[in-house]
């Protein structure tokens, strides 16, 4: 396969993302506090069902993001920019990657959002599920918990959400241009 | 492969990157810190001292003990969050999971990948310290929007460029 057009083309595609990365997180300002409390209640809610009672408060903070607190001590924060981050980044792969920006993207779009505000859920969920924990309980726990931090910096929940919604497309895009 | 007979093709490459990533993650994490050997330590302070030579380069007097970094009355701690291990493993494991590609491939390409992250993240850090000493409004919105952006951006192309040099034939 020639190398000029590949380098072409990936260039065109990360000019989209860039442009589109830099619309969602503007989006994502405007958006920002109805996004948080939505994911505040739901992880009150998905805590509360694991307990069989109300032991977590969870409160938004205006332009910070957001603060657990609860029966384990300390408060959580869990800033606003982590977060915004993943979503904007999420949409932006997905509709730089989608041909069509319409219904097929806005379609896809949701569906990022989706797949990561669950990840965003399980995320917080399974942090206060370690907080509660003592040192030195749950060994393994721990491990797989540090572990899930490491690749979540590394952007992993967007990465996998757009590997879900355009995996299929990607991997026949690849097969087309082999061909070429 | 025989459990590519059993299981679809797609399934065991997933599962071969994931195996790498945890079996990298337990090595880097459980295993060497049990024998007194903490790499990721090590590379904080190796990106500490590469941020530090790269400031002073450009005329900045930037003074560091050990993996902290004081400009202009700031500190920036380099710590396991700024290595971006995270990002090596989840290279390693994309790397890990091509099917077809030779052992010796496959370690090239993850230890060429450790050494340009390692390069792009000594110019990362060096920036972080110029902007939280001098426009500590942005940092935030640097450290966690637009550098984790470049980094993946970065990465995508390293997979890219390593595919093509693995799917490369041998000379005969």
């Amino acid at each position: 396969m020639p190398t000029g057009p590949y380098l072409r083309s990936a260039a065109a595609w990360a000019g989209r993302f860039v442009i589109m990365y830099g619309v969602m997180l503007a989006l994502w300002w405007l958006s920002a506090a109805a996004y948080l409390s939505f994911l505040a209640r739901t992880v009150e809610t998905v805590d509360a069902m694991g307990h069989g009672a109300r032991l977590l408060r969870v409160v938004v903070v205006p332009l910070h993001g957001l603060v657990a607190s609860g029966d384990w001590g300390d408060s959580l924060p869990i800033p606003q920019t982590v977060l915004g981050a993943d979503l904007a980044l999420a949409v932006a792969l997905v509709l730089a990657s989608s041909g069509s920006l319409w219904v097929r993207g806005t379609r896809r779009a949701v569906a990022a959002v989706g797949l990561v505000f669950i990840g965003h859920v399980a995320t917080i969920v399974a942090q206060i599920a370690l907080l509660r924990t003592r040192p030195g309980e749950r060994a393994a726990m721990r491990v797989a918990w540090e572990l899930w931090v490491a690749i979540y910096q590394a952007k992993v929940l967007p990465l996998a959400a757009w590997l879900m919604v355009c995996g299929l497309q990607l991997l026949e895009m690849i097969k087309r241009r082999e061909r070429l | 492969m025989m459990l590519e007979g059993v299981i679809s093709r797609p399934v065991v490459c997933l599962a071969r990157g994931v195996a790498a990533i945890a079996a990298i993650y337990l090595l880097l994490y459980v295993v060497l810190p049990a024998f007194r050997l903490d790499l990721p330590h090590a590379l904080n302070l190796q990106l500490a001292r590469g941020a530090t030579t790269v400031l002073r380069l450009i005329g900045y007097p930037v003074q560091r003990s050990e993996h902290v970094l004081l400009l202009a009355g700031s500190r920036l701690i380099v710590n396991n969050d700024c290595n971006s291990i995270g990002t090596w493993l989840l290279l390693a494991g994309a790397v890990f999971a091509v099917p077809r590609v030779d052992l010796l491939a496959r370690l090239a390409g993850v230890m060429g990948m450790a050494v340009v992250l390692c390069a792009i993240n000594i110019l990362r850090i060096a920036q972080l310290t110029y902007v939280n000493a001098y426009r500590p409004d942005w940092f935030s919105a640097i450290h966690e929007q637009i550098d984790p952006v470049i980094l993946i951006l970065v990465s995508v192309a390293l997979y890219l460029a390593w595919i093509r040099l693995a799917d490369r034939p041998l000379p005969a």
